[in-house]
């Protein structure tokens, strides 16, 4: 009888143990989630004030980075961009947005972008677009080493 | 004269030896990029092979695709429309491949011109693409994909 109230509390305490830490894998996913929603909003107020300093902060050296018409641009050329209002955001609105966690370090975002973003001299272009943004954590810090953007059809 | 040239082959000897050292940083880099682009390769073959299998394994489950259309898929969506034929690759044709390393995560970008059929018409217009690959537990997966129409001006 002792040896069966014995087994019993063992395969309680397991138990408890494994839920315990799926509990723990699970705060912690949250955690990220939350800093992530975090700096992307960060990253979206930045854009809105043509922040280039703080957008120098947001992105790694070598991200790699597409626009919605299929040109890759060095984070040099994206901020210049910004920089001198050749790309202007009016406003920075995003829908259906998921996140993705990948282990300690890296979380891929997908949304649905409808900001309102103009290139002066250039007709505008009212289409939604997907886009994708990866992060990763370096030293402590999340950096966006990934932006791409695919128009959505008009349907 | 001889005293210039002496020295001219010395800086000479030491350029050279400069170009010629790598970190062990470089190196587990290198090492992860031939890792990670063989990778690349076995996934493209899976995928105009349709090997449902394989493409499985090199999915992770909460894969964020997006497609040159627009279109967000999940990973059950994704070997769905490549198992079904719905999307079929017939010949990949890759070129301007970048790699990103960062440790066990690595960002893959290039200009795809493969033969793509999807939804009743087929194409080979360029799509820059982005592929990031992350390793788990011993293992690389594709975590995020997204492809793009490109532009011609």
């Amino acid at each position: 009888m002792r040896r069966m109230v014995l087994l019993g509390v063992l395969v309680a305490a397991v138990a408890g143990f494994a839920g315990a830490r799926a509990a723990g894998g699970d705060t912690n996913k949250e955690q990220t989630r939350k800093e992530i929603l975090q700096i992307e909003e960060e990253r979206s107020q930045a854009l809105l004030k043509g922040d280039v300093d703080k957008l120098k902060r947001i992105y790694a050296d070598q991200v790699a980075y597409c626009t919605e018409h299929g040109k890759v641009l060095t984070l040099e050329q994206h901020l210049a961009n910004i920089k001198e209002r050749k790309q202007v955001f009016n406003s920075v609105v995003h829908k259906d947005v998921k996140v993705h966690v990948f282990g300690n370090n890296t979380v891929a975002v997908t949304g649905l972008s409808v900001s309102d973003v103009r290139y002066p001299g250039q007709k505008a272009d009212p289409r939604p677009r997907r886009y994708t943004n990866v992060w990763l954590k370096q030293d402590g810090q999340w950096r966006c080493i990934a932006h791409y953007e695919t128009p959505v059809p008009e349907s | 004269m001889r005293r210039l040239l002496c020295l001219l082959t010395l800086a000479t000897g030491f350029a050279g030896l400069a170009r010629a050292q790598t970190t062990p940083a470089d190196q587990a880099g290198e090492k992860t990029k031939q890792e990670v682009l063989q990778f690349a390769d076995q996934q493209n073959h899976a995928v105009t092979t349709a090997d449902m299998e394989t493409l499985k394994r090199i999915f992770a489950d909460d894969l964020a695709y997006t497609n040159e259309r627009g279109k967000i898929l999940t990973k059950t969506e994704r070997l769905a429309e490549l198992g079904s034929g719905k999307r079929k690759v017939s010949h990949m044709n890759h070129d301007d491949i970048q790699v990103f390393t960062y440790g066990d995560t690595v960002v893959v970008t290039g200009r795809s011109r493969s033969n793509v059929a999807y939804e009743g018409s087929s194409s080979t217009a360029p799509r820059r693409f982005m592929c990031t690959y992350v390793k788990q537990n011993g293992h690389w997966q594709v975590v995020a994909q997204q492809e793009t129409p490109v532009v011609e001006p």
